[in-house]
């Protein structure tokens, strides 16, 4: 397990949870979790704005107390939640789903796996593969 | 930096490009100032995570203060046009003649314009995608355009040579190109504008981020921070090029809301909607050239949409496709099944920029209830015409972006209702420019990059006192 610089041991959870919700596995594809992702946090949290970033940072560290199943509760209170109108925090609720969900499937379906992960990441289990003829190939 | 430039253009896109281009050839020393990173052919990010951290503001997605709409802006040298499809589309009757009613403007017309838009496609390389190469995505698009009775025509794009394959996995797939094209083939401003404007001795400062610019009787100032310290660029004359967010951001955090009432109005996005319909056959909708026709049809563009075949790589898609958990990855793992359409909108010009009490923008912007009624027309013909091609299962995203991000500091007659003047000048302060898309008086319901480029070549014409 990699933290990294933004993540300490508490928040670093709150992804794993998140994430293994989000994205629990199947047949196909790996869990969040077993694909070690997480560990790439940083690459994408160095880029982000500070106070975007510390806001998410608490955030994920306020989900790593939480068991799965009240994660489970909080997000499909968030989906529902969106449908809400503006004058009862349904802005709010929209932000913090396109967040997290950013987040996660940034993270999941970058290419990206952990230090120790095995078995194929989701794009190559979608064998998703693009390339460019390079300029030189002419 | 003591050196005083002829001009000092904030931003480095499509219009920052073209005023560098412009201004430079004439004599006039320029620099460009970018808040991005400056990435080359070999550099670009090579995944779609990093590609969307590193080359869009905000990490990737703005989003309105409503959170229904996601806004998409480059922020690197080159802005959006290294991250766009390079689509490059004249105005019709239809756009200039609303532009002109709206602005008070003569010479905002389609005849008067045309000789600006032959000059940009003399020089540029403009061209369309051969049919041999067009993708199972667009040959569905084709049919079921066919089958409906609706007009389309290919995409105009200004691009190089692309080495495309005649079959998925023989050539270059494109959609690598939303995080910067690595042939260098797509024309954005990077390769063509503004290296064309350092050929000609304008100096460009990236990672510069502009906070505000002071007006003075001898010229401006531009203050920022670059790459974490205090920065000033002294100018005879600056250009504000950042596009319809930038622009008004830097005037209000400049304290020009107090003299220009219209400052931030009139935000417009053309909001798109992607539709994906899913079919027994593997699409690859990624494959080769993934973005190549639209429509071309009188009455769909009277209603108010257009179309295009387009694609998007796996985060966009996963962000797009609803839900979480298994039920998601169900519909991941049939990610080369989906061919795509998107509707996008000719939207009424009711956003508004602002900033927040840190000067962040604020981008107020919904969808008024004739926009509601043309989003659901729009989606309702693409649901049939997937229907008709034989779509198993159609799924349709009601999570809108825009990609055109349009007004703000609209330009007109009347100071009370726009910002710039016909000279293309911030109503009571000539030293200051504006010609890209933040000038739109309302949504032209086109893709805006080709008339950016015009308006911003008159303007440097007007600037240099060529133009009457």
């Amino acid at each position: 397990m990699k933290q990294g610089r933004f993540l300490n041991t508490l928040s670093y959870r709150g992804l794993q949870v998140l994430g293994d919700i989000m994205a629990p596995g199947d047949a196909v594809f790996p869990s969040f979790k077993r694909l070690g992702c997480a560990e790439h946090f940083d690459s994408i949290a160095e880029h982000m704005p500070e106070s975007d970033r510390k806001d998410l940072v608490l955030l994920l560290t306020v989900f790593g107390f939480f068991p799965k199943i009240l994660m489970w509760g909080i997000l499909f209170f968030i989906e529902q939640a969106v449908h809400l109108p503006d004058f009862l925090g349904g802005p709010f609720f929209r932000f913090l789903r396109l967040g997290l969900r950013g987040l996660v499937w940034s993270l999941y379906y970058s290419g990206w796996k952990g230090s120790t992960a095995q078995g194929k990441t989701p794009l190559q289990a979608l064998e998703y593969s693009v390339g460019v003829v390079p300029l030189d190939g002419h | 930096m003591s050196k005083r430039f002829d001009f000092a253009i904030v931003g480095s896109g499509v219009s920052g490009g073209r005023m560098a281009h412009e201004l430079s050839r004439r004599g006039a020393s320029c620099v460009v100032i970018e808040a991005g990173h400056r990435f080359e052919s070999k550099t670009f990010p090579s995944n779609e995570a990093m590609g969307s951290v590193q080359l869009y503001w905000n990490g990737g997605l703005e989003v309105s203060k409503d959170g229904r709409l996601g806004f998409l802006r480059g922020k690197c040298v080159g802005g959006t046009s290294v991250i766009n499809q390079a689509l490059l589309d004249r105005f019709d009757d239809l756009a200039w003649e609303d532009w002109q009613q709206v602005s008070g403007i003569e010479w905002l017309n389609r005849k008067d314009m045309s000789s600006t838009y032959d000059l940009l496609e003399k020089e540029l390389s403009i061209s369309t995608i051969p049919e041999k190469h067009w993708n199972r995505n667009a040959q569905i698009f084709t049919r079921a355009f066919d089958e409906a009775g609706y007009a389309w025509k290919a995409l105009r794009r200004s691009q190089g040579e692309c080495a495309l394959g005649e079959h998925a996995d023989e050539g270059s797939d494109c959609i690598v190109c939303l995080s910067g094209c690595p042939r260098n083939s797509k024309q954005s401003s990077l390769v063509t504008t503004l290296a064309w404007a350092e050929k000609k001795g304008a100096s460009i400062e990236s990672e510069f981020e502009v906070h505000s610019v002071d007006h003075q009787a001898d010229g401006v100032r531009v203050q920022g921070m670059q790459r974490g310290a205090q920065a000033e660029i002294l100018a005879e004359r600056l250009i504000l090029a950042a596009g319809a967010i930038g622009n008004t951001s830097i005037l209000f955090r400049s304290g020009l809301g107090k003299y220009l009432p219209a400052l931030g109005k009139g935000f417009t996005c053309h909001p798109q909607f992607m539709t994906y319909a899913l079919f027994d056959e593997q699409i690859d909708a990624h494959k080769g050239a993934f973005q190549t026709v639209k429509s071309d049809d009188g009455k769909l563009r009277r209603a108010g949409y257009k179309f295009e075949n387009v694609f998007a790589p796996p985060i966009s898609t996963a962000m797009l496709l609803e839900g979480y958990g298994r039920k998601h990855l169900t519909k991941m793992r049939k990610y080369r099944h989906y061919a795509s359409m998107e509707v996008a909108l000719r939207d009424d010009a009711v956003g508004e920029i602002s900033l927040d009490s840190r000067g962040k923008p604020v981008i107020k912007k919904h969808l008024t209830r004739e926009d509601l009624s043309k989003m659901d027309a729009g989606l309702e013909i693409v649901r049939e015409m997937f229907e008709s091609a034989g779509a198993k299962e159609i799924i349709q995203c009601r999570q809108g972006f825009g990609l055109h991000l349009m007004g703000g500091c609209a330009i007109g007659n009347d100071s009370r209702l726009s910002v710039v003047n016909p000279d293309f000048q911030v109503h009571g302060f000539p030293r200051f420019i504006v010609a890209d898309s933040s000038v739109f008086p309302s949504a032209p319901g086109i893709n805006p990059s080709f008339t950016i480029m015009a308006l911003s070549m008159r303007a440097a014409q007007k600037a240099m006192g060529e133009h009457p």
